[in-house]
């Protein structure tokens, strides 16, 4: 039995500008394997084609400001863009060209916007949320649909001091992923909407190699995905794996 | 699609009113019109001074504070006690007579009803939803095992612990999820790199399924994955 299979490796490179100002960029690469298109043709035939779509995807520009601090923990504002520098071109081997939401990059500028949120619910329990809106800007009579990224996540230090490296944790996270319906000619396209509902359970370690830096793996699986291809069915998701591995000079200890 | 936006709007104005505005506001900010807190009679909060913590905020003992007098003044049901009295033989008593209490289940109401008794100090009501109809203890199960509920108890454990919170964490420091964007930010000229590799496995659809989807709604396309652009701290 054959599978589809899809991966993108992403990288982001964040910057401390100040205190509460963080400045950071993300890029990725999307492999995507067995792409399948078929079409009903005006005579009854159906035309079938396939594809390996690959390319980099749209750079996003990200920073997040620190609104506020303390004992009520930090919430940040989160305000960035999307540039679409990524590749808009590929198509099935009979020429005809993937739409802009099959494609590694979008080919459209997108504003993402909101909210983060950490605080310390015992010495070691740490919740983190989050709630980000995409806004995707129309071109060409084709809006990609907006997108609506919310995460909860609960992390357990097992380490006792938070002083003491390397750390390990355990976490469990619950994300969704919502995509509106893509526009095309201003109507809702009823074959490009797709929901995800994500539930990350993992561990994460955090040691600190010389010089006060620390760097963060994180591994976790288990997640559910859904596509739907509006009056055709939907396509169902077996699973999804990825793994994040996060590098973070930090000097001192917050408290 | 509505509804859901609207719970999930609902459920973070709740978080953010009671986990971040409602702790962290200036007291005083928003004045009540009028006396001295409502008049009499009136609870408030505002009158504690825990003698100036850690905290930079303000603590102005403002008695007209608007939001100090909204949580002092707000109606909560009372807790339910989980605890079970010790048992034990109380009293002996002879039984009722049974025309009596069979003339009165005869005309007790189908739908409404409803015993009631005394355990120590506390009264419970009960309902005998298995007499209201066959489906009734399905229906409450859908009913309380429903996805809101999923959804709604993080923010109710988020609530629970919003008054044990002790300090924030630094990235990197501990804890922390995978897609989940904190609220932390690197210390000036510090910086993060993160590699992070996703792979989704969907569906399979033969050559002759997809022409078959197809010849229903005209177009088909099945893909890899979507890609992500946004993620991780």
């Amino acid at each position: 039995m054959r599978w589809i299979a899809g991966s993108s490796p992403r990288r982001r490179l964040t910057y401390g500008v100040s205190d509460d100002l963080q400045i950071g960029a993300a890029l990725g690469y999307f492999i995507g394997h067995d792409f399948r298109g078929a079409d009903l043709q005006e005579d009854g035939s159906v035309e079938t084609s396939t594809t390996n779509p690959d390319g980099l995807t749209d750079l996003v520009l990200i920073g997040k400001y620190r609104l506020l601090r303390g004992r009520p923990g930090n919430l940040a504002l989160i305000v960035g863009v999307v540039i679409p520098t990524g590749r808009a071109s590929a198509a099935l081997v009979n020429g005809e060209q993937l739409s802009p939401t099959d494609q590694p990059g979008t080919g459209r500028w997108g504003l993402p916007v909101g909210f983060g949120y950490s605080r310390f619910l015992t010495p070691n329990l740490t919740m983190d949320a989050s709630v980000l809106y995409t806004f995707r800007f129309e071109k060409d009579d084709f809006k990609v649909g907006d997108r609506l990224d919310t995460g909860l996540a609960l992390a357990y230090r097992l380490t006792e001091s938070i002083k003491t490296f390397p750390q390990y944790s355990l976490f469990a996270e619950l994300n969704d992923v919502y995509l509106f319906n893509d526009r095309v000619q201003g109507e809702n396209d009823p074959n490009k909407r797709e929901q995800h509902a994500l539930h990350h359970a993992g561990r994460s370690r955090a040691v600190q190699p010389g010089g006060g830096a620390g760097d963060r793996a994180v591994i976790s699986g288990d997640p559910r995905s859904e596509r739907g291809p509006g009056e055709s069915g939907f396509q169902a998701g077996d699973y999804a794996l990825f793994v994040l591995l996060n590098y973070c000079t930090i000097s001192e200890e917050r408290t | 699609m509505r509804g859901r936006a609207f719970r999930f709007l609902l459920l973070s104005l709740i978080a953010v009113w009671f986990g971040v505005v409602v702790p962290l506001h200036p007291r005083g900010a928003i004045k009540l019109g009028g006396g001295d807190c409502g008049g009499s009679g009136f609870k408030t909060c505002c009158h504690t001074d825990k003698g100036g913590g850690g905290d930079s905020k303000p603590k102005p003992a403002d008695p007209q504070c608007a939001i100090c007098h909204f949580l002092a003044t707000l109606d909560l049901p009372p807790s339910i006690g989980m605890d079970v009295p010790p048992l034990g033989l109380v009293d002996q008593i002879m039984p009722p007579c049974a025309t009596g209490c069979a003339s009165h289940c005869i005309r007790f109401p189908r739908q409404r009803a409803w015993a009631a008794d005394r355990i120590g100090s506390r009264r419970f009501i009960a309902f005998p939803i298995f007499f209201q109809s066959p489906t009734a203890p399905l229906r409450l199960a859908l009913r309380f095992f429903s996805p809101m509920r999923y959804l709604f108890s993080p923010c109710l454990i988020v609530l629970f612990f919003a008054s044990s919170a002790l300090a924030n964490h630094g990235p990197g420091a501990s804890g922390g999820g995978s897609a989940t964007i904190s609220g932390e930010t690197l210390l000036p000229g510090k910086f993060e790199l993160s590699l992070r590799e996703d792979y989704a496995q969907f569906e399979h659809f033969s050559k002759s399924a997809a022409e078959n989807r197809a010849r229903v709604g005209g177009r088909f396309r099945c893909a890899g994955s979507r890609v992500h652009h946004l993620g991780g701290g």
